[in-house]
């Protein structure tokens, strides 16, 4: 799979990336501590497809989509985007790459410019690149605007005009201007009210299929990723549980925090029971995570050598199928 | 029932819409229906106008003489006659009146607060532009680059915001003085003294404005779409966090002018017998009960400049804070 070839090749293949946040603290304001936002992840995406990745508050699924985009700086690690190491760019370089890769935000309250027409904030990348000016310029935003659902007087509107989900379209038009390859959705509809949520999502399915865009989704609602996502990775305290095509991953989980995870998924079904998995205590911090396997301290299925061993990287099934999962129970 | 559809397909061409607003045309739009600022506007101009007439009229093209010295019609009322038959035909005021009546060498006021117009305005303007100039780019710089480090020693937020304590120190009323009593005694050095004197509040404004915004996601949603940071810094986060300054600023025009009386009552403003509405108040102070009007008007024209760039300034907050327009 590392070979790399024109057609197999991944559209994004991040490699044991890593980010600390240093914690500062004393007279000197010395590092005193690292926080392990994300620890040695590594996962890939293929052209076209929406990756979902999954994980509870604080587990750092936020910071590997920054740092995706070069919008934080990894510790370390590599990020192979179109076959170019995203991490090892110049700002040069870097700035016209940033035309293939793009990013929609979770609060579309704070994402727009509050002082700029949603006609600026639109046209302002085509602006910077020098894709279009004047009527052209104008012409284009039109189209962004008419294609996200928006009416062309929207131009010379400003942003707190909008309702949330009119906005969440403005960040999406906004995105696309630059005709990316790749969009991450941080949390992209999670603001939202459900049923404005369902138009969004239903906005990016056609967005994909018109332009083949590829989705890094990131998201803490379950339903949203078997619905949207044809891969799911799904990270706890800054590692990689489980990674796996979506029917494998709601069908059969296989890391005890994937099955745990399901089993608290809410069904649409009111009468339906399922068998909860509680597990105890809370998430450890970041700060000092716990030796070995990082889900040892709630694992219900924990072993004497979870403790001590970080567990490997066991493929389920064939390699091709892309189902990984890091777990001491599946060894042989 | 009939649904609207949600979607609907119809091909645009700018033709079928007008042409978006100009940002200059909104702002028109909405600035003038402020009357109070749009009222202060017009006396501004009115006032620049003045200014700029009472130096060509005093110093250029000498209509209005302000260096006339008139001993037996000194103290006289505003609107009195001068004394017939004792003042010399060449003497006697340009509209046959003092206007604004005379001081205590019987200088005619209204050909000295003429001259000293367009020296107060100036100073206003230009010293209060330069500290808001200087303030604003200091404090976005501190803000928006904050833990950069300079030969990996001290971050640049530290260094400009220290600079900005140590020039907080120091007393800047008799810093100007020192640097203007080394300095050959010039009208610009005192507004350029004035404006690097009084820029620090505008600094540290900016800077707690643009800490705060930096972290918000439009801010990374620029740097995502390979925004160049002068214009992250300039289109994005300078414009949110000019509220404050421009409120500042407005204030800090009344500041330089009475600075600049202030300079003047001791003697190292403007040099006399140059006038200006700083040393036309100082120097009637010593009179404010014989003879009110030398106090009164040089003490109404600041009044007036004052609020009419207060309510100005307010009227530009308005109608550049999207939020805050009535549409």
């Amino acid at each position: 799979m590392t070979e790399r070839s024109t057609n197999g090749q991944p559209l994004l293949e991040v490699r044991r990336l890593k980010k600390y946040f240093p914690v500062r603290s004393g007279l000197f304001s010395r590092v005193s501590a690292w926080v392990k936002a994300v620890d040695d992840v590594s996962f890939m995406i293929q052209t076209g497809e929406t990756f979902g990745l999954v994980g509870e508050s604080g587990c750092g699924k936020t910071t590997v989509g920054r740092t995706i985009l070069r919008l934080m700086e990894p510790t370390s690690g590599e990020a192979i985007f179109e076959g170019e190491n995203i991490f090892q760019l110049d700002a040069k370089t870097l700035r016209t790459r940033r035309r293939r890769m793009q990013i929609v935000f979770q609060d579309p309250y704070s994402s727009l410019n509050p002082r700029m027409t949603v006609g600026s904030i639109i046209g302002e990348p085509l602006v910077v690149h020098g894709l279009a000016k004047g009527q052209e310029l104008t012409e284009r935003v039109y189209h962004l605007l008419q294609r996200v659902g928006l009416r062309p007087e929207h131009y010379s509107r400003y942003p707190h005009e909008f309702s949330g989900g009119q906005r969440q379209r403005i960040g999406i038009a906004r995105a696309l201007a630059l005709n990316p390859k790749f969009i991450v959705c941080d949390e992209a509809v999670s603001a939202l009210d459900v049923s404005i949520q369902a138009q969004i999502i239903n906005l990016l399915k056609d967005l994909q299929e018109e332009y083949h865009l590829s989705y890094l989704f990131i998201t803490h609602d379950l339903n949203l990723v078997e619905y949207l996502a044809d891969h799911v990775a799904v990270m706890y305290l800054g590692k990689l549980a489980e990674v796996a095509p979506v029917e494998a991953l709601f069908t059969e989980p296989k890391h005890p925090y994937t099955q745990a995870l399901l089993s608290a998924n809410p069904l649409p079904d009111p009468k339906a029971t399922h068998e909860r998995i509680l597990l105890p205590g809370d998430v450890p911090t970041p700060l000092n995570p716990p030796s070995g396997c990082r889900f040892h301290t709630r694992c219900p299925r924990v072993m004497d050598h979870c403790r001590t061993t970080e567990p490997p990287l066991i493929h389920i099934g064939k390699p091709e199928d892309r189902h990984t999962v890091w777990c001491h129970l599946y060894e042989n | 029932m009939t649904s609207t559809p949600v979607h609907t397909d119809v091909t645009l061409s700018s033709e079928t819409l007008a042409p978006p607003e100009t940002p200059w045309q909104e702002f028109w739009r909405t600035f003038k229906k402020d009357k109070l600022a749009l009222g202060s506007t017009v006396i501004l101009i009115g006032l620049l106008i003045v200014g700029l007439s009472g130096k060509i009229f005093t110093e250029w093209i000498v209509v209005f003489d302000t260096e006339v010295v008139r001993l037996p019609d000194k103290f006289k009322p505003p609107l009195s006659t001068p004394s017939q038959g004792i003042i010399p035909e060449q003497d006697l005021p340009a509209l046959g009146l003092y206007l604004l009546g005379t001081d205590e060498l019987g200088r005619d006021v209204f050909a000295r607060m003429l001259q000293g117009s367009f020296v107060s305005l100036s100073i206003g303007f230009v010293a209060a532009g330069l500290s808001m100039i200087i303030g604003v780019i200091l404090g976005a710089l501190a803000g928006f680059f904050g833990t950069v480090k300079i030969f990996k020693l001290v971050s640049v937020d530290t260094l400009i915001m220290r600079f900005t304590d140590v020039m907080l120190c120091i007393p800047t009323f008799f810093l100007i003085l020192t640097v203007v009593a080394l300095l050959p005694p010039s009208i610009y050095n005192i507004m350029i003294v004035i404006g690097l004197t009084s820029w620090m509040g505008n600094c540290r404004l900016v800077r707690a404005e643009i800490l705060a915004l930096r972290e918000q996601d439009f801010v990374q949603a620029g740097k995502a779409l390979g925004l160049p940071e002068h214009r992250i810094i300039f289109r994005h986060l300078v414009p949110n966090a000019m509220s404050p300054v421009l409120v500042s600023t407005t204030i800090g025009v009344a500041t330089a002018i009475l600075t600049e009386s202030a300079l003047s009552f001791l003697g190292f403003g403007a040099q006399p017998p140059h006038a200006t509405w700083g040393n036309i108040l100082s120097d009637g102070k010593g009179f404010i009960f014989d003879a009110p009007w030398l106090v009164m008007i040089p003490g109404t024209a600041i009044f007036v400049v004052v609020l009419a760039f207060n309510l100005v300034g307010e009227g530009l907050r308005e109608a550049l804070n999207p939020k805050l327009r009535r549409r």
